[in-house]
């Protein structure tokens, strides 16, 4: 936890972590918008 | 509050002179350093805020006087519509996203953001977006005049400009989640040794729950216009009752994300005002942790209201009084907020410096919105008011006096720390003290005209409102005059203002304050400070 610039090279024990957090997030958007599309279309 | 154990950091900035900025446009393109893209955001939300403005002076200009002056109707509607449009998605959002980028690594002891380069992606987003938003005016048949809402069946009609707008929505959504999950990830994965949630300055808690606002609701607006698109170009009626659509449904839609968006415009406004008022009452915040779960109540509640936006299109009576309710019930943790903060002053050791009225400004117009905001979501009122100028009153209290009033105050409180010199505090005075009576002198009339029936959205209207709405435009053009001597500020405090101490407002107590020189250096917190 020293490190603090995930940026720099070398590995950053915060990284992992990071990524993952982001992908959830990123998933969750990206299920949030297919689901009120396909949900219209289910209606249409 | 948190306190920090030991301050290695001040020579950061002798230390890493040699790692400073490239020079020229190449290091505004392709920064990846959040102060710059702070500052990148800053900027554009100042041009889209005046570009916006000029938009509400040519509004007030037309509505001087009864009868038609100077725009034809469908120009006057493209012109409300843009202005909306430009002010919440080009600049007080931006605004916020630019604080953000500023404060919140420096507020939690992180080096930067968690991912650089995805935030200079979102903010390079932005300006193709707002170039066709504003561009649209350009296109054969002008802007789309919808109103912000893009209501169908008026938008599946509407010419080229509404495909330009729904692109650009696109565009600015997908850099808003881009911010959000950016921010989240910052804050959840990047504090510093010690930072615990419970330690964090309330601007970044505000930031943390704005940001989950965001991803929760601007997919669904993304759906909902890409659905629009699919009505106007593929043949579908998803939205048109002729072809057993209903266009209801896009109301609903859409005020489940107009809602949070209302809160996703104010939350980190509260987040900069919760940060001002100890500063200059020389206490500590009142209640952190009341703040903290307050902030969270609205974020939740902003779910469960959206009906009250509908109260007249025919939903049953159960639920308009469901909506009714959950309206209403809002105002508790925002109460709780608002004696939260007075309490902060109560027998504070107060001044009132620029950002101080800003904030006091804002506690005192906010609250003028709030009470209106609940005078509309009673159910039998509001199908009264509705539609009316009250509702352009109450939002304008509660945006421009809540969310700009608190940029403009955030804006002098750390310009300082950000660029290491003094403003002009006489000039910061005559700003705030002709900001606030232009702005009062603009929108508090506009009660009185929406309580007399004056419709929303109309160039002409009956004789009987001519002397507010002529009272309201001469308040709107020194409102918007005022807002030049921000830039004049601004620039001339760039260009020659005096140097700024390290921490020039003494009860300002976060890490950027207490830990970081002023100005701040390009790199901060490289190696992470321990907070106790």
């Amino acid at each position: 936890m020293e490190r603090a610039a995930m940026t720099e090279p070398g590995p950053d024990p915060r990284r992992k972590r990071a990524i993952a957090t982001a992908l959830v997030l990123a998933a969750f958007a990206v299920g949030l918008y297919v689901y009120v599309v396909v949900h219209l279309v289910s209606r249409g | 509050m948190s306190t920090v154990a030991h301050a290695h950091d001040h020579a950061h900035g002798d230390v890493h002179e040699h790692h400073g900025p490239p020079h020229g446009l190449t290091r505004w393109l392709y920064t990846t350093n959040h102060k710059d893209i702070g500052t990148l955001y800053l900027t554009f939300a100042c041009i889209m805020l005046f570009v916006g403005g000029t938009m509400a002076m040519m509004i007030r200009a037309e509505l001087f006087e009864p009868g038609l002056q100077f725009f034809n109707p469908q120009f006057f509607n493209s012109l409300t519509t843009v202005h909306g449009l430009v002010m919440i998605f080009g600049a007080i959002m931006p605004a916020f996203v630019g604080f953000a980028n500023w404060l919140v690594p420096m507020e939690i002891g992180a080096a930067d953001m968690a991912f650089p380069r995805l935030n200079n992606w979102s903010f390079w987003l932005l300006v193709p977006a707002a170039i066709l938003l504003v561009g649209s005016f350009l296109a054969p048949g002008g802007a789309i005049a919808t109103g912000w809402t893009l209501y169908p069946p008026l938008s599946v009609q509407q010419g080229i400009s509404m495909d330009m707008t729904i692109l650009a929505i696109h565009m600015m959504g997908a850099s808003s989640i881009m911010g959000s999950i950016n921010i989240i990830t910052t804050i959840l994965n990047m504090r510093a040794p010690g930072m615990t949630l419970m330690k964090m300055p309330l601007f970044v808690w505000t930031w943390l729950i704005t940001a989950y606002l965001l991803i929760a609701v601007m997919p669904v607006l993304a759906g909902a216009v890409t659905m629009l698109l699919f009505d106007r170009h593929f043949g579908t009626s998803f939205f048109s009752a002729a072809g057993g659509g209903d266009p209801t449904m896009f109301m609903h839609i859409f005020w489940f994300f107009g809602h949070p968006e209302v809160y996703i415009m104010i939350l980190p406004g509260f987040g900069i005002i919760s940060m001002i008022i100890p500063a200059f009452a020389r206490k500590p915040l009142f209640g952190y942790a009341s703040m903290v779960y307050a902030t969270a109540s609205i974020a939740l509640l902003s779910f469960i209201v959206w009906g009250h936006h509908m109260f007249t299109v025919g939903m049953p009576a159960a639920g308009n009084l469901f909506f009714m309710y959950a309206t209403i019930l809002i105002s508790v943790p925002t109460g709780v907020k608002i004696f939260n903060w007075i309490s902060t002053m109560w027998r504070g050791s107060m001044t009132f410096e620029t950002p101080m009225l800003f904030a006091v400004g804002f506690l005192c117009l906010f609250t003028i919105g709030g009470f209106s905001g609940l005078v509309l979501a009673i159910a039998p009122v509001d199908i009264t008011l509705h539609n009316t100028y009250y509702v352009v009153a109450h939002f304008h209290y509660v945006l421009v006096s809540g969310a700009l009033f608190a940029i403009i105050g955030g804006v002098y409180f750390w310009l300082p720390k950000w660029s290491g010199r003094m403003y002009n505090e006489t000039l910061g005075k005559w700003h705030f003290w002709l900001s606030m009576i232009g702005f009062n002198l603009a929108f508090f009339p506009q009660h009185f005209l929406g309580l007399a029936g004056m419709p929303r959205r109309v160039p002409d209207y009956a004789l009987q409102f001519a002397e507010w709405n002529m009272w309201s435009s001469i308040g709107a053009f020194l409102f918007g005059a005022s807002q030049l001597l921000l830039v004049y500020n601004v620039v001339t405090t760039l260009r020659s203002g005096k140097p700024a101490q390290q921490k020039p407002w003494e009860g300002a107590d976060s890490l950027e304050w207490t830990h970081l020189p002023t100005p701040v250096p390009y790199h901060t917190f490289e190696t992470a400070p321990v907070v106790k």
